[in-house]
């Protein structure tokens, strides 16, 4: 069995020759881990989906699941995955049970593990006294709830959810990614979502999406190395003008009651943590409180791609003659940086030489 | 449907409507009137699950020729299976009547020929529902074509091909009067545009993004 459950190469999707969804993103998800693909809305999160799931055919490359190519007919690398759609659509006039009921026909199931199956998965989702309401009385977050259910019923090895989390409330969001991090521990997950905060703790990898391109791929530690600023809020009360302008070569900002201090990353923080609190002192302002806080590392990223366009004309032509394996070797592109920062290699460094992200 | 056989037959026995003209009335219908109907069901069998096919049915166990090979043959035996149900018992009774001048061959002839105005009708109007993802844009373009397609074969003198031309000489065949290339050339037609109709459905959807 391949060590990579789905890998992408130059996956494009151009869409009726007139809009770009997916540009060149090579990917790789390596066996029994949590992916999340980032990225804002129209990036080519969903784009990206189908075309690991055969629901739309690539304008140019290829896209491998379980070490095969994707198509429309392949039906058995589908027997083997859970695809859960945002705001999953329903036959409306189907309840829980008879959709279940349904999924499990439709993979095959035998009635004999159907009905057991649908039944504990219903229970497992919290839908159980729902289970003979029609499926368009149901909220968000139940069909939500039942999407998850309808992606169990095959017992898959790889699970593909579309932005899980869309359209939940925080209780529901809590639940859902509680619910990744559980099935993460015995299946392969590949989850979209236009918020990192969601993913952030439950992703073993990531890959970021920027208007169909994939600018990162690979190791979430391997991102944060990318996040260049620390924020420290300070709740101060007091001639807070004077003490503002006591504070030499650090940026800051000021709101009511509040002064952020923007810090860069990998600077010492000691030092300049004692100035400050000398410069309180000083100009008679009372601390109240204190937050530290990171930049979003999807805010670094956007920043560093856009950084990368300022010269990236040159890498147009690097791509356009194929020469991609090329930038994984380079620490002056961004993913150069990502690669050649992995300490131990990991899965996706192996496929690195294989293009850019 | 079966309330309609039970009114044209008692009719055409009260008035003494001769049965090459009672069956002709009556599998005239289905072309002229029923057809809206078919179209109407047909026309939406794709179209309609544009917004749930990919989420519930294509990204699970399922290959797309299965679709669509299901949607047709469910429409099909729908559409021909409440036809035959109509035209057959209809035929057999009018054609039990003793004064009747209708011929055996020219009654399966007649069956026939609209069995296939249906066959393509049904097929073309599956196939539209595949290219659209709004069941009344494939709804407007099949009634589009089905009714203005008399108009246009006549204009081409290709009048085997209109479905009111055939019709207008369902009397005739009837009662035995017909050519039978005529009736072949029809029926051969008609199932070529079919198979060429179903074959390109299928061969679109197998790779159509959904």
């Amino acid at each position: 069995m391949s060590e990579l459950v789905i890998e992408t190469e130059r996956l494009t999707k151009i869409y009726t020759n007139s809009y770009i969804a997916l540009n060149g993103a090579n990917m790789a998800v390596p066996y029994g881990s949590v992916y999340g693909l980032i990225g804002p809305n129209g990036s080519g999160k969903t784009t990206t989906i189908r075309l690991l799931l055969g629901l739309h055919t690539p304008s140019a490359g290829i896209a491998q699941v379980f070490g095969e190519v994707m198509t429309p007919n392949a039906v058995h690398l589908r027997q083997r995955i859970g695809y859960l759609p945002t705001n999953p659509q329903f036959p409306a006039d189907m309840n829980p049970i008879t959709y279940l009921e349904f999924v499990g026909k439709l993979f095959g199931i035998p009635s004999e593990m159907r009905k057991p199956r649908l039944a504990a998965l219903l229970r497992a989702v919290g839908l159980s006294s729902a289970g003979s309401q029609k499926i368009k009385s149901l909220s968000t977050g139940m069909k939500t709830r039942l999407g998850i259910a309808a992606s169990l019923m095959n017992d898959p090895d790889l699970l593909i959810w579309d932005e899980p989390t869309a359209g939940l409330d925080p209780e529901g969001r809590k639940y859902t990614i509680q619910l990744i991090h559980e099935l993460g521990r015995s299946k392969t997950i590949f989850v979209s979502s236009h918020d990192l905060g969601d993913l952030e703790k439950v992703c073993d990898y990531i890959g970021i999406l920027s208007d169909g391109k994939l600018i990162f791929n690979g190791p979430i530690d391997n991102m944060k190395q990318f996040r260049q600023t620390n924020v420290i809020e300070l709740e101060v009360e007091g001639d807070v003008d004077a003490f503002c302008t006591q504070l030499d070569g650090i940026e800051w900002e000021r709101a009511p009651g509040i002064v952020r201090l923007k810090l860069a990353a990998r600077e010492d923080l000691g030092p300049i943590l004692l100035n400050v609190m000398t410069q309180l002192t000083k100009s008679n302002v009372k601390l109240n409180g204190l937050k530290a806080a990171r930049e979003e590392m999807v805010d670094a990223f956007i920043r560093l791609m856009n950084e990368e366009r300022s010269h990236g004309f040159s890498q147009i032509l690097e791509s356009v003659s194929g020469n991609f394996a090329a930038r994984f070797d380079e620490p002056d592109t961004l993913v150069g940086r990502a690669y050649l920062g992995t300490a131990d290699g990991g899965p996706t460094a192996d496929h690195a030489a294989d293009g850019d992200g | 449907m079966a309330g309609q056989l039970l009114i044209t037959l008692p009719t055409a026995t009260a008035e003494f409507i001769p049965a090459p003209e009672s069956l002709a009335g009556l599998l005239a219908t289905f072309p002229i009137i029923w057809s809206t109907f078919i179209i109407i069901v047909c026309s939406g069998a794709v179209a309609s699950e544009a917004g749930v096919i990919a989420d519930s049915i294509l990204s699970k166990s399922v290959t797309r020729y299965e679709y669509i090979l299901a949607k047709f043959s469910g429409r099909l035996i729908l559409v021909l299976g409440l036809y035959l149900i109509v035209a057959i018992p209809g035929g057999l009774l009018l054609a039990s009547n003793a004064d009747n001048d209708m011929t055996n061959a020219g009654a399966i002839w007649g069956i026939v020929s609209v069995a296939m105005m249906l066959l393509l009708l049904t097929s073309l109007s599956v196939g539209l529902s595949t290219l659209f993802n709004r069941t009344l844009v494939a709804l407007m373009v099949v009634w589009f074509l089905w009714y203005v397609s008399s108009g246009l074969f006549a204009l081409l003198q290709l009048d085997f091909l209109s479905p009111l031309h055939i019709v207008d000489t369902l009397n005739a065949t009837l009662r035995g009067d017909y050519d039978t290339s005529d009736q072949v050339q029809i029926v051969g037609v008609f199932g070529l545009l079919s198979a060429v109709t179903i074959t390109g459905a299928i061969a679109h959807f197998a790779r159509k993004d959904l």
